[in-house]
């Protein structure tokens, strides 16, 4: 009821709790007010990437979260065009009933239709389907220079790539449109089998590709010696129609909106004590060994187990966390990843969460993720003092071997690798220096990395 | 049920008729900004599966609101609810010295309202059922110096509708009046809102249904604003004139 005034500062960060950053967050209820506002600014969405992507420090974070209305619906040719402050869960919500699926989707639910662009997301069916950019008709961007166009493959396949994968750099995405898969039913058929080491992991992955389009492999990150790298290899596709038995047939889609349990406020400790997760990994890996087809009335324990727990970032403490993702050859994979394991165990940083992905082809996106090969996403607290030091070495073991980071899961790499694990980096800046030519759009990872200097 | 909602592409109004909606629900919405107020008509469509139709509407066009109404009823062939959204809060120390300005907030808040509810309360009058459903504020209860133009113009506001209240309720139409407090929404950017205080525009939409299908006839939302204002309300004026409020 006072009259309005300036935004204030608040500290922010991204997924992981880390790093904080002071910045004015504003939601975006009016997109004129990307013209009328000076000084750089970042887009945001839900902040679901890990580290400094959507943050700016001093300028102002937008928010575009209001900016999250569905425009067209067309349920014959499975053609959706949103805002993208839209979340997967709520397109999911949307689109379900009507009998379509994103074909590509993040390991969160929670994640904007907005991020899911500019992080080009990938899903556990990568080799398959490609990654988010695959399925984007068109978007229309919002460059630095206030010009609004609209962009596909086809029309401006420059602009469009530069911005799929882009990380929110290259301008606003005001709206897009996706096209979507079409399913016979919401159901899933899982299956998980036990890999006892590493290969097994790894070679797990390429087994059943087309049968179950879905696989990823949750890793024991404390598993030593042999069992290094053992773990779990979960695939899934979608139900036929004619494998629901009658009792399930016909039943509304459920909306996936469960949360077993929430984490309140920010947690001062880190509230997963080693023991326990190591006891966790090994009881979770012995109770999900089961090798039958089994029918998944839902979609969220198999593409977004983790949000079962409403805002699990907190249970690592006010430090936070980091999660390092990167891609590798597969000749180089087994290798580098055990290395990368055995290291961390080493200085006592074991992952508390380990996932392994087959990756298919490249995206079209100079600074897309998804690379052919295998990746590896490792969840690790910020405990150990040596930790930054080991990443930073095998930063520049996967640059050299071909591998890249996760622009959206980091936070910490340094700008001088950059360069090697995206080699069309300079392809990017000049598409980047065409539609915001004064470094309209930063964020702490554009800044840390050189992409917006 | 058939819905006219007036001020529609408002956070608040957003998140009221999403929750509201239910596939076969017909909406016609109304808002200034067309190309807003299209997007918003479009969302519900798709996320409820409701029949929505949009029209522009510009508040401060009072002469010409009968004949929008006569249009909208006629456009949905008739009326279970209505719903008032619209409203503007301005920076009172711009309207102190900008009668145009103040004319306007005056205008919005007010005297359009008068000139859309008037013609609906007839309809509904006529047809004996319906709701008459408009948010109004906590700040119309005592004016502050923060913002007792905006207070004055939704204290009026609440006025006329404990009015329309008294007329409607033989021929059973009902009128509710929702007083609400800090929401977080496009109106309130950029306003510094203490943190116990504040509520989401979803929270918000939330009570205010919760208020809808109950059977009083105004209510605080949140529920706390109530008892703050009733304290405010009751300060001598020489105590309440030496607040920072």
């Amino acid at each position: 009821m006072h009259a309005p005034a300036q935004p204030t500062l608040e500290v922010l960060s991204g997924w992981a709790g880390y790093p904080q950053v002071e910045t004015c967050l504003v939601p975006l209820h009016r997109v004129e007010a990307l013209r009328s506002t000076p000084g750089p600014r970042a887009i945001r969405g839900n902040g679901r990437a890990y580290g400094d992507a959507a943050v700016l420090a001093g300028g102002r974070t937008f928010s575009t979260l209001p900016q999250n209305r569905f425009l067209e619906f067309d349920r014959e040719l499975g053609l959706l065009r949103a805002e993208p402050g839209v979340t997967v869960e709520e397109i999911l919500d949307v689109i379900v009933p009507a009998g379509w699926v994103l074909p590509v989707v993040p390991g969160t639910r929670h994640a904007t239709l907005g991020g899911c662009i500019a992080a080009d997301v990938h899903g556990k069916n990568h080799p398959i389907s490609g990654s988010f950019a695959h399925h984007l008709v068109s978007m229309s961007v919002v460059g630095g220079d206030g010009k609004k166009r609209t962009v596909s493959p086809e029309s401006s396949p420059k602009i469009f790539w530069a911005t799929c994968g882009g990380m929110g750099l290259t301008g606003y995405v005001r709206e897009a449109t996706v096209r979507l898969q079409r399913i016979e039913t919401p159901l899933l058929v899982s299956l998980s089998e036990p890999c006892a080491d590493l290969e097994q992991s790894l070679a797990a992955l390429d087994s059943k590709p087309l049968e179950y389009p879905h696989a990823a492999v949750w890793i024991d990150g404390f598993a030593q010696g042999p069992q290094l790298g053992r773990g779990i290899v979960s695939r899934a596709r979608h139900a036929r129609a004619s494998e629901v038995p009658p009792n399930k047939a016909g039943k509304p889609w459920r909306r996936q909106t469960r949360v077993a349990v929430d984490v309140p406020k920010p947690m001062r400790w880190n509230l997963l004590p080693m023991g326990a997760l190591k006891a966790f990994n090994a009881v979770h890996r012995a109770a999900r060994s089961r090798q039958r087809p089994t029918l998944q009335m839902g979609m969220s324990s198999c593409f977004f187990p983790l949000d079962a727990i409403g805002h699990w970032n907190r249970l690592y403490g006010e430090r936070g966390f980091i999660q390092y993702q990167i891609a590798l050859p597969e000749r180089f994979a087994v290798d580098l990843f055990r290395d990368l394991l055995e290291r961390l165990q080493a200085i006592s940083s074991p992952p508390f969460l380990a996932v392994l992905k087959r990756l298919g082809e490249f995206s079209g996106g100079p600074l897309s993720f998804p690379q052919p090969g295998f990746t590896l996403a490792l969840d690790l607290p910020r405990t150990s003092a040596d930790l930054p030091r080991v990443l930073d070495e095998f930063d520049e073991r996967v640059a050299s071997l071909g591998g890249r980071v996760y622009l959206a899961k980091d936070s910490r790499m340094k700008a001088e690798v950059l360069a090697a694990m995206y080699p069309r980096l300079e392809e990017w800046r000049k598409i980047k220096s065409q539609i915001d030519p004064e470094n309209r759009f930063q964020t702490e990872l554009g800044r840390r990395l050189g992409l917006c200097v | 049920m058939k819905y006219l909602v007036l001020g529609a592409t408002s956070t608040i109004a957003r998140s009221l008729v999403l929750q509201l909606a239910r596939r076969g629900d017909e909406f016609l919405l109304g808002a200034r900004d067309v190309s807003e107020g299209q997007a918003v008509a479009a969302d519900l469509a798709i996320r409820t599966g409701a029949q929505v139709l949009f029209e522009p509407l510009e508040a401060t066009a009072c002469s010409s609101h009968a004949a929008w109404m006569e249009n909208a009823i006629g456009k949905l062939h008739g009326l279970d609810g209505v719903i008032l959204c619209f409203g503007e809060l301005p920076r009172q120390a711009d309207v102190s010295v900008d009668w145009p300005g103040a004319q306007r907030v005056i205008c919005v808040n007010f005297a359009a309202a008068v000139a859309l509810l008037e013609p609906a309360a007839e309809f509904l009058e006529r047809q004996r059922h319906g709701f008459i459903l408009a948010l109004s504020s906590v700040a119309g209860v005592r004016g502050r110096k923060s913002n007792y133009l905006y207070g004055a113009s939704k204290a009026a506001l609440t006025v006329f509708l404990e009015g329309l209240a008294h007329r409607l309720s033989p021929s059973g139409v009902r009128v509710k009046i929702a007083l609400l407090g800090y929401v977080e929404s496009r109106m309130s950017a950029g306003v510094p809102i203490p943190e116990p205080l504040r509520t989401t525009a979803d929270a918000a939409a939330r009570k205010i249904l919760r208020f809808l299908k109950s059977n009083a006839q105004s209510a605080c939302i949140p529920w706390f604003w109530g008892p703050i204002m009733c304290a405010i309300r009751l300060l001598p004026a020489r105590v309440f004139n030496k607040t920072e409020l």
